[in-house]
């Protein structure tokens, strides 16, 4: 079943295109990479499928229903993001904001029920903050934030979850962390597309992905597929070499110097 | 705890409400004071009074639920504008609420408009429709502009503000006889407010308190963002709008009847956000009432500490912008 349907959308800014017709259709239960450089649109299209922002043509879909129709607290209860960061200037304690991602549920309800609480409560234990709970975000380190806001995606209990870069900011062990905590809630059934800069860190842990480029889907397919020489150049305008580690089966790509 | 709190500033504001009505130039006791009060709640509404129960109960005891009343609403209308524009030094002044009242009464004032409606008289009314106009034309104008923004609402807000202001310093030159009571008026007072002022002021933040409430998770919300609140579910045009016009009115009727009374919406949320935290649910029933303390102290004080009545404006700017000043240099360590 179609989880999200992306039918032919175009998306641009006074006329100056940052999405071209674009066509991608996710199932339920996959799990996707979005890569491309900077300036392809990976992020317009993330906004567009949490209805930010809305197509200036086509149409998009989740679960079979048009998003332009749906409410947002409606799109909220089928997608969760996952911000690559988020900033605030108020006070506000990791349960506070874990707590949040339970609104699209009640937000008309005056009492918050006793589930939101439980399901906060156990978000923040699944990713390992437990002990950060009664903290304040603002005063926590960029590995720390990142765990949160997956707790947050979490407690919102989501069919899918859409990450804008979740290890840009991360040193190697936290990148780890999150990308395993990924693939397990991959594991669990959920529906996950993630944009990824890190494309070695990517091919890891996703088997399928997109490439973008100036707007448009230049490649799709699985690893074997785009995972190559040709297309990796292709798409960073750069001479790559693409190597496999034999012990482990990991592929991994090296931008090369231009001569 | 937080419940324990709530009920002990509860009861410290009753403490407080009774202290006060004994305080004035008039000599009654705290214990005639008591017992006037008491005899109002018992006695049959055709009840003979003498002089001071006069003073007690129609002059002091609404003045002072009034300011309790204004100080509670100006709060809650400072976390409503704070969680919109997502800054903590926000004030429910900032789209042109107080330059539009003050107009209205500049207005009302020059040419001497005389009339009253539900107990108001024409100042009152006219500082209101200068209110309600400036906030509705500051909306009108920033919906119609080509990126309606929460900035955009904001620069238009106090661009109308400042035309506003220069229209009242011209109308000030042109009508020099008016320039006293105009500046006296904008300086805010409690002075000669009676029951009529009181119940208008009761309706108002009954329905904005209500509204409020009711959208404690909305305005948590808004804490994060535009684009983080919308990923959580929130339509964040149509709330935001909604909330800025309902906090908007609010504060309009409060200083349509009071003049305008600074500091009270813009350090209540930051002082009670120490204790209780950002999140709505908790923010809102302690900064009414902290509000509500405040704004009574300070006219207390305003009546009592000089022979000549001072505008309750000049009293809450002196001990606030000190405090103001204070929390700034703690936000530098972190406290705030």
């Amino acid at each position: 079943m179609n989880c999200i349907k992306i039918d032919h959308v175009s998306y641009s800014i006074e006329h100056f295109a940052i999405l071209n017709d674009i066509h991608l259709s996710v199932s339920s239960g996959d799990m996707l990479g979005i890569i491309g450089p900077n300036g392809a649109g990976k992020t317009t299209l993330l906004n567009l499928i949490t209805g930010f922002i809305k197509p200036t043509k086509g149409k998009i879909y989740l679960n079979n229903k048009d998003i332009c129709h749906m409410r947002k607290d409606e799109i909220a209860r089928a997608v969760a993001v996952v911000p690559d960061n988020f900033e605030t200037e108020f006070y506000l304690t990791v349960f506070d904001i874990v707590l949040m991602a339970r609104y699209p549920h009640s937000v008309r309800n005056y009492i918050t029920a006793n589930e939101d609480y439980t399901l906060a409560e156990a978000a923040i234990e699944k990713v390992g903050i437990t002990h950060l709970k009664n903290q304040h975000y603002k005063t926590l380190s960029s590995g720390e934030k990142q765990k949160v806001l997956l707790a947050r995606a979490i407690a919102q209990d989501s069919q899918i979850i859409v990450l804008d870069e979740p290890t840009s900011n991360l040193d190697v062990k936290n990148q780890m962390e999150i990308m395993q905590m990924l693939q397990n809630m991959h594991t669990e059934g959920k529906t996950i597309l993630a944009i990824m800069h890190d494309i070695n860190l990517a091919v890891r842990f996703i088997q399928n992905f997109i490439f973008l480029k100036d707007g448009n889907i230049m490649y799709s397919g699985n690893i074997h597929q785009v995972f190559t020489k040709d297309v990796l150049g292709d798409l960073y305008d750069i001479p790559v070499e693409v190597f496999e580690d034999i012990h482990r089966g990991f592929l991994f790509m090296q931008a090369q110097k231009s001569e | 705890m937080k419940k324990r709190s709530f009920i002990l500033l509860l009861l410290l504001s009753i403490v407080l409400i009774l202290l006060y009505t004994a305080a004035g130039s008039a000599n009654i006791t705290f214990a005639d004071t008591f017992r006037i009060l008491l005899k109002r709640i018992t006695s049959a509404r055709d009840a003979v009074y003498d002089t001071q129960e006069i003073i007690i109960l129609n002059i002091r005891l609404p003045r002072i639920l009034l300011a309790y009343l204004c100080g509670a609403a100006l709060a809650l209308c400072g976390c409503g504008y704070q969680s919109v524009f997502k800054n903590p030094m926000a004030d429910p002044f900032i789209l042109g609420v107080s330059s539009g009242a003050a107009l209205g009464a500049t207005l009302s004032i020059i040419f001497r408009l005389s009339g009253s409606f539900l107990g108001l008289n024409m100042t009152a009314l006219m500082a209101f429709a200068g209110a309600v106009g400036t906030v509705f034309m500051v909306f009108l104008i920033s919906e119609n502009a080509r990126s309606s923004t929460t900035s955009t609402l904001l620069l238009i807000g106090i661009a109308i503000g400042q035309l506003i202001t220069a229209v009242i310093a011209v109308l000030m030159l042109l009508f020099k006889e008016s320039i006293r009571n105009i500046y006296f008026w904008t300086l805010g007072s409690f002075a000669s407010k009676s029951w009529p002022h009181l119940y208008v002021v009761l309706i108002y933040f009954t329905v904005g308190f209500v509204f409020m409430m009711f959208n404690h998770k909305n305005l948590d919300l808004m804490l994060l963002g535009k684009k983080e609140a919308t990923r959580l579910g929130q339509d964040t045009h149509v709330v935001r709008r909604n909330i800025l016009l309902i906090t908007s009115l609010l504060a309009a009727g409060v200083v349509s009847i009071t003049g305008i009374i600074g500091f009270v919406g813009l350090i209540t949320p930051h002082v009670v956000r120490l204790f209780t935290g950002p999140i709505h649910k908790k923010l809102l029933p302690f900064s009414v009432l902290i509000g509500g303390i405040f704004l009574t102290t300070a006219d207390t004080i305003a009546r009592s500490l000089t022979s000549q009545e001072l505008p309750v404006g000049i009293v809450t700017a002196i001990f606030g912008a000190p405090f103001f000043i204070y929390l700034i240099y703690s936000s530098k360590r972190g406290v705030v």
